[in-house]
């Protein structure tokens, strides 16, 4: 008769073992590490990296802490046990933009960011117990440790040395890793997002960018002008020398042409000198004596014999 | 209505079913609970498995897969697929009529040489190991935007403004891409940067006018070269052909000078010839030819011996 009551267990003892599953254990993520902890005393931790958490051993109030790496499931004692999470993945902590001033007296805004990580839960638990009061600490720390660099370097090789930076950076967090080690932090990385003028000094950067433009813009015309007039002139000299040869050239064409001619007359007018007088004289007659001339004659030159018939 | 049921009796009857149903509800939930195993991994995805939050395994291959229920859990993740991170500006509609914004205070940035400028950035990249992606790094886009803007306007106050404007466009992107992996990969992220694009580059609004001036001052640069260039080619030309012309004259003149002085001894040469057949009679012919042509225009005075002017009246003229 009560045969099928017997299938009702299943379910009921399945519920059991779920809730008893859950209060006797905890799963601690990859991403996370876990401090137990049993009437406020830390007995046991799970974390990514062990060897970041064994010197935590030579501490008298950690002394007999259990040390797990890992992550997956463990035991503990229900109602007794409490077990706190802390994220062990690398955490980015935007710190505000903050005015400092270099060695030059120039104010300068800077934003940073810093990369950070909690490798040793037992500490963080007891010092920070939170990320947000760590990103207080870490604001102050960092802050003052750029401060501190920055006062040391020009304006000019903080916004524009990359190499000076980096190595700065890198002192930084050196420096920084040193304060926070007993707070089971590390710091990984600090950089500067932004390096800027204060606004106020926009003005004077656009005034000073607006003037390179005009110096630019007059350059490249006066260039051009510069240009042209080369190309001008060049063109006029050639042009200049190009007609001068070609006057000489025509001119010594000119002076072949009058020498041939000279040659010509000359060798026939040289084979009678004395005719060629007379006859020349003649030509001369006929064209200096043309109509409406009054001519004044000797009676007694040629002229008048000719006229009068050899008298 | 006056019809009593007893439970009783019927109860035999309803003990059988229920013994047969219970078993089959169980299996039915135990099954349907195996069910919920069940999960795909599309192709471009990849997967890890965690079992009491512990890793146990990272699916790679895409298909239909199968966890303990409630026990694992899935975190999946697009691995294929090309992210982006805009930096000074936001699409805010994407497509064929993309539409942007502008984000000042995030492009505005100091160069080398202490100018501003605004540098629109797009960061692709992908995520290539899910495990460090998923594991080591806790808000990896918001890491990797801050390392991104970071290594931009570092890079950007390395070079000179004229650099980033125009010369040095893809040095600088690819000097962004290289330090940004640098870091990314100290970070453990798990991503690859494929792509650093300098989108756009401008001067401010404030200096802007300046800037097109100078490009404008570059055009009339040019412009005035051509200018003249245009003369150049206008007066060399000319000169030439005047100088042609030149000697073209020139040239002319010689063959006319040459060409006059062989006709005029040409026929001095005939006369000449004419004259030494008869020397004296030639010369008082020409003489008088010569007479005859220039008298009958002229008014002629003689001179006589006591220096009086007789008028001779022309012979020709007389009988004209």
């Amino acid at each position: 008769m009560r045969a099928w009551k017997k299938w009702l267990v299943v379910p009921a003892v399945l519920v059991v073992a779920v809730i008893l599953f859950n209060l006797l254990t905890f799963r601690v993520y990859v991403t996370e590490h876990a401090v137990v902890t049993r009437f406020g005393n830390v007995y046991k931790a799970v974390v990514a990296d062990a060897s970041r958490v064994e010197g935590i051993r030579n501490n008298p109030r950690f002394a007999g802490i259990e040390i797990v790496e890992g992550s997956g499931l463990f035991f503990k004692i229900p109602f007794i046990d409490k077990v706190e999470y802390y994220n062990c993945r690398l955490l980015t902590y935007d710190v505000d933009p903050r005015e400092v001033t270099t060695r030059d007296k120039k104010k300068v805004i800077l934003d940073n960011y810093a990369q950070w990580r909690i490798v040793n839960p037992v500490l963080f638990r007891v010092t920070m117990r939170t990320e947000a009061a760590a990103y207080v600490r870490l604001e102050d720390i960092i802050y003052s440790q750029l401060n501190q660099h920055i006062g040391k370097i020009d304006a000019e090789v903080l916004i524009s040395d990359k190499d000076h930076v980096t190595a700065m950076l890198a002192e930084i967090v050196q420096a920084a890793n040193a304060e926070v080690k007993d707070y089971g932090i590390e710091i990984i990385d600090v950089r500067i997002k932004r390096t800027d003028l204060p606004p106020e000094n926009n003005a004077n950067i656009f005034n000073r960018m607006r003037t390179e433009r005009e110096r630019m813009a007059m350059q490249y015309r006066s260039e051009g002008q510069e240009e042209a007039q080369k190309i001008r002139s060049e063109a006029d000299r050639q042009a200049a020398v190009i007609e001068a040869q070609a006057y000489a050239e025509a001119e010594r064409i000119r002076g072949e042409g009058e020498a041939e001619a000279l040659r010509i007359y000359a060798q026939a007018y040289n084979q009678d000198p004395e005719f060629y007088e007379f006859y020349r004289t003649l030509q001369a007659y006929r064209k200096a004596l043309q109509d409406n001339t009054t001519l004044v004659i000797d009676a007694d030159s040629d002229f008048a014999k000719f006229l009068f018939g050899h008298r | 209505m006056d019809r009593v049921i007893n439970i009783r009796e019927i109860r035999p009857d309803v003990e059988a079913k229920i013994k047969t149903l219970v078993p089959l509800v169980l299996a039915v939930l135990a099954a349907l609970i195996l069910a919920t195993g069940f999960y795909t991994v599309d192709s471009g995805e990849e997967a890890v498995v965690l079992r009491f939050g512990r890793h146990v395994d990272t699916v790679v291959t895409s298909g239909l897969k199968w966890r303990i229920p409630l026990i694992d859990k899935v975190w999946k993740i697009k691995v294929s697929e090309l992210r982006r991170l805009e930096f000074g500006f936001r699409t805010v509609k994407e497509g064929a009529n993309a539409q942007y914004v502008e984000v000042p205070q995030e492009s505005l940035m100091l160069t080398g040489d202490e100018n501003l400028i605004n540098v629109e950035t797009i960061v692709q990249y992908r995520i290539v190991d899910i495990e460090k992606y998923l594991f080591l790094i806790d808000k990896g886009e918001e890491a990797l935007r801050a390392a991104a803007e970071a290594t931009i306007r570092r890079v950007i106050a390395n070079h000179p403004m004229d650099a980033a404007l125009t010369e040095n466009k893809s040095g600088i992107q690819q000097e962004i891409r290289d330090d940004l992996q640098y870091i990314v990969d100290r970070y453990n992220l798990g991503v690859m940067i494929t792509a650093v694009q300098l989108q756009d580059v401008y001067p401010p609004d404030e200096v802007d006018d300046a800037f097109k001036d100078v490009a404008s001052a570059r055009e009339d640069r040019a412009a005035f070269i051509n200018q003249a260039e245009t003369y150049a080619n206008e007066v060399i030309p000319r000169a030439r052909g005047n100088a042609a012309e030149a000697i073209n004259k020139a040239e002319a003149f010689k063959e006319q000078r040459i060409a006059q002085a062989r006709g005029d001894v040409a026929l001095f040469n005939e006369i000449l010839a004419e004259y030494r057949l008869g020397p004296e009679v030639t010369r008082t012919r020409l003489y008088l030819e010569v007479l005859e042509e220039i008298l009958p225009g002229m008014e002629v005075y003689i001179l006589d011996e006591q220096g009086n002017t007789i008028k001779w009246l022309p012979i020709g003229g007389g009988m004209q």
